[in-house]
């Protein structure tokens, strides 16, 4: 590895101190004097065609402004993929929760006080609530048949491998629940329309660039005159991607026929009941194995529950079918995915977008065929698991033997096979408490799927400023993962200055467009697109020697008539990617992870106690090892509330368990003696070699942790979440 | 609409105000203390976390009314104080802070914590800490935070002893 002064170094965040002294000002905290509320008048159906709307005409309406669909001066579309969701439900309601009408006066209460007198009289229609139930509908609301996309990858001859009589057939049926997002700071947008300079809206939101997007099909008229900023982000993990959009346009409609800035902020209960969560998804897999144990062929269908509106489905299916095989040669695939419509709210993004639901799948698949062929977990995946020159499903070549390293550290490391003697002695002492210890393999494609990225072409610009500082002018948002920090981090290391003259600018739609801040891309592309401005702009000053030369030497260039340097992406050549066929190369690069889980289950109550955790991942070259790790830690405690906490409850399709108290996330009490490791293959299509590490973390999490309940206690655990519950009745069936 | 007098971060305050607003409301909007946050508005997550009597309680619970005649302290009124800055320096140098929405309800945690003679040991510092929910860090590096700056704030305490 070559020696770097900042690129591996746990510098100290930018943005530490003013949270730490409540400083920092999230939207919420603004001090928003003449601003109005704004509130949301919601569907109290599922699904139904809306006949009227009537107002208490004895009410005093005078002090609310009102906005229904009819208000809206452009198209009634909220712009992601498909264009199917309006901003306001106009005819029909497809969703407990859509939004119909906006209110807005000074006070919240003022607006709920009104609404009580706002009578909406609706025709029900049948509603959908689950995946089969979409499936078998004969009235589908999207398309002919429910569907919002359906995507297959094919690789070898599957068919004529299961005609093979050589070869064992195995078949397993997984399942994975909604996950919500569950940022510490619910949903928040500032809008301030004025007639003259347009439209600014503030927010606290990853892609400032979807909101602009938005906002254009509802104001068509404002053209360049909009601007999106964002605010200091408590948190998104995916659910502040598309979903911004959505009440950004709301409290834009709100300020452009009130006159007034407008601000939305949802409460935890609105958030939890409306907002989007994580795809629930069904997988069915039918793998064909040889008699040593090699994978030759695998059969897979995989659904999700896209929810009432496409948000961003497909892509998110695009990643789930394109993780579905996991990190396995396998000559033989075929992976059929689809996502269906739903009369529940919308899903979208949340860390991993696709991937844990497919990673808990096969993960679970793969643990099955090594119990049907009596072999050890971690040996059926050395047999399998991909090594340089061998293909994925969609036949991109795999370039460095991380997924090996990977397997090899964790099992040493971790000391896999120690835990699992103690687990037998344990359990052979003990009455009621069964110990078990687990491990998952697999990969994240990192960056963008597909061509992605060739299509975004994101733009990274660094500005000289008068002072000798730099300033890195990108659309790419700080929501809590570090962002602010690393890529003044890897501008100073190409600079050769100190991080500390490299500013970090409040993402703003007036600058180039580095794509949105999802998919563990930002490290890795727009970490490299930094770079490539930093080193232009090195070129662009006379020779300096340390901080103050170069502050003299920026100070003289700007004076001189300006710094500046912009970053493209330019597709690495040797990428190939076929849209139509779903062959090539899929991803940019992959980040590796192995993950190995010791539980302890109670017999009595069937409570499940994570107790050592280790976590050894590639996520290439790591830019901020103590950022680094604290993403795998995070997104691990993730992981194990997705796979043991985590339920989101619906009763005919109403979210009823919308607040802390009944949906449950780890705690400090549930954190388990947890590891973390690294091993670096660097990407030469990264920052510096950076990978992404985002969403690894929550991929392989759930199926560590069954994979360790199922060895603890011989059930097989084929859903996710498991709470005690589940587990009683899966552990009564055996 | 009932008068209360109680004092804020040193600062004695008498306010006319309908009794059972809640102290969390007060502090952001009529006192203007917004380093105090809303997050789940029931009692479950800590974000909310002021100390009362050196104590911390949840302002998201508690009627105004209830406060009178007592102290509330706030993260703004720890700024200079120098356990509140050993804390600051150790969470911060530790990686503990992500998006930083649970921050100021967990430094107040700690610091009541240590100011009530808390120690180092990682074990009693979850269990302190454990009413303090965060969905970034994993808690691990809030932990190693806390228990740098309970080991400076002793060796510092041992040395003026001395």
């Amino acid at each position: 590895m070559p020696e770097y002064k900042y690129v591996g170094r746990s510098l100290e965040r930018s943005d530490a101190r003013p949270k730490l002294r409540g400083e920092a000002l999230y939207l919420a905290d603004y001090d928003c004097e003449g601003c109005l509320h704004g509130f949301t008048v919601r569907s109290e159906r599922t699904h139904a065609q809306i006949l009227n709307i009537k107002f208490d005409p004895d009410y005093d309406w005078s002090p609310l402004t009102m906005v229904t669909a009819r208000d809206i001066p452009g198209r009634n579309i909220n712009p992601v993929i498909l264009e199917d969701q309006p901003f306001l439900a106009d005819k029909v309601v497809r969703f407990h929760g859509e939004p119909v009408l906006l209110l807005t006066a000074s006070s919240l209460e003022l607006c709920r006080e009104a609404a009580a007198h706002i009578e909406i009289e609706y025709k029900d229609l049948p509603a959908c609530l689950s995946i089969d139930a979409s499936l078998a509908s004969t009235k589908p609301f999207f398309g002919s048949d429910n569907t919002f996309e359906t995507l297959r990858i094919d690789k070898g001859d599957v068919d004529a491998a299961f005609a093979d009589k050589q070869l064992k057939v195995i078949t397993g049926r997984y399942a994975t629940g909604a996950q919500e997002q569950l940022y510490l700071e619910p949903q928040a947008v500032l809008a301030q329309f004025d007639a003259e300079q347009g439209l600014l809206v503030t927010g606290s939101l990853q892609c400032p660039v979807y909101v602009l997007n938005s906002l254009r099909s509802a104001f068509p008229e404002l053209g360049d005159r909009i601007e999106v900023r964002q605010s200091v982000t408590g948190g998104a993990f995916g659910g502040k991607e598309d979903f911004p959009s959505l009440i950004a346009a709301h409290a834009a409609l709100l300020s452009h026929k009130a006159g007034r800035p407008v601000r939305i902020l949802y409460d935890r209960e609105e958030d939890f009941r409306f907002t989007t969560k994580r795809h629930p998804s069904q997988t069915s897999i039918r793998a064909a194995v040889d008699p040593e144990g090699n994978i030759i062929a695998l059969d897979i269908e995989l659904l999700l529950d896209a929810g009432a509106y496409s948000t961003l489905s497909q892509v998110v299916l695009a990643r789930a079918v394109l993780h579905a095989a996991g990190p396995y040669h396998v000559p033989h695939v075929r992976i059929v995915g689809k996502a269906l419509a739903t009369n529940l709210p919308p899903s979208g993004a949340f860390r991993g977008f696709g991937a844990p639901q497919a990673i808990f799948a096969i993960e679970s698949h793969v643990n099955r065929i090594a119990r049907a062929l009596k072999q050890e977990p971690a040996e059926i995946r050395r047999r399998n698991l991909m090594r340089p020159g061998e293909t994925t499903a969609t036949g991109q070549r795999i370039r460095h033997d991380a997924c090996e390293q990977v397997l090899e550290r964790a099992v040493s490391a971790g000391g896999y096979y120690r835990l699992k003697r103690e687990d037998e002695q344990f359990n052979r002492q003990h009455l009621y408490r069964r110990r078990g210890t687990g491990l998952s393999l697999f990969y994240h494609g990192a960056g963008f799927t597909g061509s992605g990225e060739s299509m975004i072409l994101g733009k990274a610009l660094l500005q000289g400023n008068a002072d000798g500082t730099v300033s890195i002018r990108v659309t790419s948002t700080e929501m809590g993962q570090g962002a602010a920090t690393v890529l003044p981090q890897i501008a100073a290391e190409a600079l050769a200055v100190s991080p500390g003259l490299v500013r970090f600018e409040t993402p703003s739609t007036l600058h180039p467009d580095s794509g949105p801040t999802v998919a563990s891309r930002t490290t890795m592309i727009v970490g490299r697109l930094v770079e490539q401005a930093a080193r232009a702009i090195r070129t662009q000053l006379p020779a300096y020697h340390d901080d103050a030369g170069f502050r003299e030497a920026v100070s003289g260039a700007v004076a001189g008539g300006g710094l500046e340097s912009v970053g493209v992406y330019e597709t690495p050549s040797d990428l190939e990617w076929d849209e139509d066929a779903f062959r090539g190369d899929a991803y940019p690069d992959y980040s590796w992870g192995c993950y190995l889980a010791q539980v302890e289950v109670n017999l009595l109550d069937y409570s499940v106690q994570v107790k050592h955790f280790t976590a050894v991942q590639d996520i290439g070259t790591v830019v901020n090892p103590q950022l680094a790790t604290g993403q795998v830690e995070g997104g691990v405690l993730q992981g194990i509330g997705f796979m043991l906490y985590e339920q989101v409850h619906y009763d005919a399709g109403r979210v009823i368990n919308a607040g802390f108290t009944d949906y449950i996330i780890p705690t400090l009490a549930d954190l388990p003696q947890l590891q973390v490791d690294f091993i670096e293959c660097p990407s030469d299509r990264g920052g510096y070699g950076a990978k992404g590490v985002g969403e690894l973390p929550l991929d392989g999490v759930a199926p560590a942790i069954a994979a360790a309940v199922e060895a603890a206690t011989g059930v097989e655990v084929n859903r996710v979440p498991l709470l005690p519950e589940q587990l009683m009745e899966l552990m009564c069936r055996l | 609409m009932q008068t209360v007098a109680f004092k804020v971060n040193g600062r004695a305050y008498s306010v006319t105000i309908p009794p059972l607003k809640r102290l969390l409301d007060v502090l952001r909007e009529d006192l203007r203390l917004t380093g105090v946050k809303e997050s789940c508005g029931e009692g479950e997550c800590g974000s909310c976390t002021v100390l009362l009597d050196d104590r911390p309680v949840l302002a998201c619970l508690i009627p105004v009314i209830q406060i009178g005649g007592q102290e509330v302290t706030t993260i703004e009124g720890l700024r200079d104080d120098p356990l509140c800055r050993e804390l600051e320096q150790a969470l911060s140098g530790s990686g503990a802070v992500q998006c930083g929405f649970c921050t100021p309800g967990i430094v107040l945690t700690a610091w009541a914590w240590l100011r009530a003679g808390g120690g180092s040991e990682p074990e009693a510092i979850k269990q302190a800490l454990a009413g303090n929910l965060c969905r970034c860090t994993g808690y691990v590096k809030i932990i190693d935070g806390v228990q740098l700056a309970a080991r400076q704030w002793q060796a510092q305490q041992g040395e003026e002893r001395e």
